[in-house]
């Protein structure tokens, strides 16, 4: 199959008086697997429907490789695109749904036949051919849309959340498959969804949108651990967050009073570095906290347990530390009750410090 | 004149039922459950959300029903009661076939007649629109709400509403019988027969009628298939709002514009400069066909594109995008994928166009009747029953039956074989 560079160059579309992209620069690379990730109405999925031409950009320029597709016809440009609702055709059997991409190409009969064959072995449906797709399940149903597009050997294979109508354990297994199947044809695949998990699983790399903005680009590890902007730290994971202002600061690390008596020392994050007495806002991911002191620099954060929720693997609890309230995760077999007095542990190294005046757009979490 | 408001009233009121029972049945059960919940009952539900919520369907039916009666020939004449407009267009058309040109006059009364329709149409319209409560239902059943009624309730539905519905079919009862009699004497028919069938089936006249209407009724029907779909499909699908607002709005509006406005205007601009002596000339040597099926073209085409706009609304933009996305033209799109999606619709709508052209009235007896040899059966009709020949009034309701049966026949095929909710008329 056929390896194709996509980039998007200060693309910015505008439905009305909202942006759907806004200056979105991004460079796919050959055989990749890249994700628009972020909240719906982010503008992942005009990002998309834009690199399959069923939308015009206002401005900016999409290519590939070195040609410029802006303003090609999306019936013109080799795209394939696995619908959010499948878009099977209900009145062709699966056989012609998967073929009707070769027959628009008018190849030969018994090539067009060998082909989808071909194609829906490799999706786990040979068989199923002659079936309609109202006769499918779900499952079933997703394949011959994956088979569909791949068929046609497009230049780039877009997914529009894919998985988003099947059940949990289902979309695990798909997305394995849709994973599996996009490198053994080494095919490059932009996905768009907005589940964090499932876009770290399938993903080589992430682009983390919102309000129209890519707000980094980067490995699933680079976005989970080295989140740029609050935005991502809460948007990734299930983060906490505290308020504080700086004490002190030193090169990577600062010291910072989030109110009463407590003061933490956390990790410089994001670009630019706040200056000392300037507010600032701590994420921590309530898994980093431990209830035995590590080896590494580490705070200690006492607290009154306000709420224990158990959650079988672990058991969330609210604690109130400086009337602040903190999200924390611990074995399910520790026992605590509301009211009870706590102490927790994290890591310098897993505080992460934003400066407070580029929390646009930061997600609630708790 | 009491006596043309009556048959007006029985001919038009399932009109305006139809518009009512529909908005109806597209209330969302849960807004009514929503009321009694929170105490309203009986009336008080009635008139609080019931009727609101349906108001825009009997307003449109309203509106409709006064175009259609405004534009009524067949009450005036059978009651000899010639002081309407209609019937003042009608006379002078009818006056102008032995001039050979049309005067001012009928010109004016047309411009009188068009102008009280389209801004009663729009107005109506416009009210509609601004009253058309978006009820949106996620989920939940949607079973229209129905009970038995009690003993009082049944009481009026069968002494009240029953023996009005009997009484307003009556006209329609009174044809089927006449068209069986051998002749009427005083109030009762004196014998029956088939005898009226057998010979509206040799007569030559008749006969002539039926395969002209037929023609025109084909013809109209492929130009009507073709304009619905495509103005159908811009609406549906484009982006462009005020486009949108003026195709649909010149697409439903033969619905407001009386048959006789159409069938007068017609007639004046054709016989004019530039279309005189061509074949759009219905006084030229060609006759009036062309001109009829334009005409029937015209004023049937928004039940078409009705059928065919509800069924394109039903079928997802993805299922286009799918196939554009894999290389097919737009042309292509439109061949493989909506129209044999939207197949059931486009069939039910040509046949509704079909079924009323066959019916048409207005132009057929003005335009249509200028030309002895290309009459449409609806004005053979009316020779019929005004040239006071031997059995003229049953042979024409012989006619009429058969006409009536092929409209129940498509009407019931489309509404039970092709699923087709009530091809209602509406604004």
């Amino acid at each position: 199959m056929s390896m194709t560079r996509v980039s998007l160059r200060n693309v910015t579309k505008k439905f009305g008086n909202v942006y759907a992209a806004r200056d979105v620069e991004l460079s796919i690379d050959e055989g990749e697997l890249f994700t628009l990730l972020g909240p719906s109405g982010c503008g992942k999925t005009t990002t998309l429907r834009i690199i399959a031409g069923f939308e015009y950009p206002d401005s900016g320029h999409v290519f590939f490789d070195s040609d410029d597709v802006t303003y090609t016809k999306p019936y013109e440009r080799g795209t394939a695109m696995v619908f959010q609702n499948y878009a099977l055709w209900p009145h062709m059997s699966v056989f012609d749904n998967v073929a009707y991409g070769l027959k628009v190409k008018k190849l030969p009969k018994d090539e067009i036949r060998r082909r989808v064959l071909e194609v829906l072995e490799l999706v786990g449906l040979r068989g199923l051919e002659n079936r309609y797709p109202l006769q499918l399940s779900g499952g079933q149903q997703q394949r011959v849309a994956l088979a569909r597009a791949l068929v046609v050997e497009p230049k780039v294979l877009l997914l529009d959340e894919p998985l988003s109508n099947l059940d949990a354990k289902l979309r695990v297994r798909m997305r394995e498959e849709i994973k599996r199947i996009q490198r053994s044809l080494g095919i490059t695949a932009i996905y768009v969804t907005h589940d964090q998990e499932e876009a770290m699983s399938i993903s080589d790399r992430i682009a983390v949108m919102n309000q129209g903005r890519v707000l980094q680009v980067g490995t699933p590890q680079d976005i989970y651990f080295r989140p740029k902007n609050t935005f991502v730290a809460t948007f990734i994971g299930k983060s906490t967050l505290l308020q504080g202002r700086v004490l002190k600061r030193d090169a990577d690390n600062v010291l910072v009073d989030v109110g009463g008596e407590t003061r933490i020392v956390g990790r410089l994050a994001g670009d630019s570095s706040p200056r000392e007495g300037s507010e600032v806002i701590l994420v921590i991911k309530p898994e980093d906290f431990l209830v035995e002191p590590p080896r590494e620099p580490h705070n200690v954060i006492e607290g009154i347990i306000e709420f224990s929720m158990f959650l079988g693997s672990f058991t969330q609890l609210r604690m109130s530390v400086a009337s602040q309230n903190l999200k924390v995760f611990v074995d399910p077999k520790i026992e605590v009750k509301p009211g009870d007095k706590f102490t927790v542990y994290v890591k310098v190294d897993d505080v992460l410090v934003f400066p407070k005046e580029i929390e646009e757009g930061v997600l609630e979490t708790t | 004149m009491f006596g043309v408001i009556l048959t007006q009233s029985m001919a038009f009121w399932p009109i305006v039922y139809l518009n009512i029972y529909s908005s109806m049945m597209l209330i969302d059960p849960s807004l009514e459950e929503q009321a009694e919940n929170l105490g309203a009952r009986g009336f008080k539900l009635f008139r609080s959300v019931t009727l609101p919520l349906s108001l825009p369907g009997l307003a449109a039916g309203a509106a409709v029903v006064f175009i259609f009666s405004m534009e009524d020939l067949g009450g005036p004449i059978a009651y000899g009661f010639y002081d309407v407009l209609s019937y003042g267009i009608y006379s002078n058309i009818k006056a102008a076939q032995n001039i050979g040109e049309v005067g001012a006059y009928v010109g004016a009364l047309s411009i009188v007649l068009l102008a009280l329709a389209l801004s009663i149409f729009f107005g109506i319209k416009r009210y509609v629109s601004l009253k058309q409560y978006a009820m949106l239902s996620r989920g939940g059943r949607w079973v229209p709400r129905t009970r038995k009624p009690g003993l009082v309730g049944s009481l009026i539905i069968y002494l009240v509403v029953l023996p009005i519905m009997i009484f307003t079919a009556m006209p329609q009862i009174g044809v089927f019988i006449t068209a069986f009699s051998v002749r009427w004497s005083r109030a009762y028919p004196e014998g029956f027969t088939l005898d009226h069938f057998a010979n509206i089936l040799v007569n030559p006249e008749v006969f002539t009628g039926l395969t002209n209407s037929l023609k025109y009724a084909v013809m109209a029907t492929a130009l009507i298939t073709v304009l619905s779909l495509s103005s159908a499909y811009v609406v549906a699908r484009s982006r462009l709002r005020t486009l949108n607002e003026i195709i649909d709005m010149v697409s439903t509006s033969p619905l407001a514009i009386p048959g006789l406005a159409i069938a007068s205007g017609y007639i004046i601009m054709f016989t004019s400069w530039p279309f005189k002596d061509t074949p759009l000339d219905p006084l030229s040597g060609y006759g009036p066909w062309l001109l009829v099926v334009l005409a029937y073209t015209i004023r049937r085409s928004p039940f078409a594109t009705r059928v065919i706009y509800a069924g394109l609304q039903q079928i997802h933009v993805a299922y286009e995008e799918a196939a554009m996305n894999l290389g097919a033209s737009r042309l292509r799109t439109l061949a493989t994928i909506i129209i044999p999606l939207l197949g059931l619709n486009v069939l039910s709508g040509a046949l509704l166009a079909f079924v009323y052209s066959v019916a048409e009235t207005s132009v057929s007896v003005t335009v249509g009747a200028i030309a002895a040899g290309q009459k449409p059966l609806t004005a053979v009709m009316l020779d019929f029953l005004t040239s006071g020949r031997l059995a003229g009034l049953q042979l024409a309701a012989a006619m009429a039956v058969l006409i009536v049966i092929t409209q129940l026949l498509i009407i019931f095929v489309t509404n039970v074989f092709l699923k087709q909710r009530y091809a209602f008329i509406g604004v």
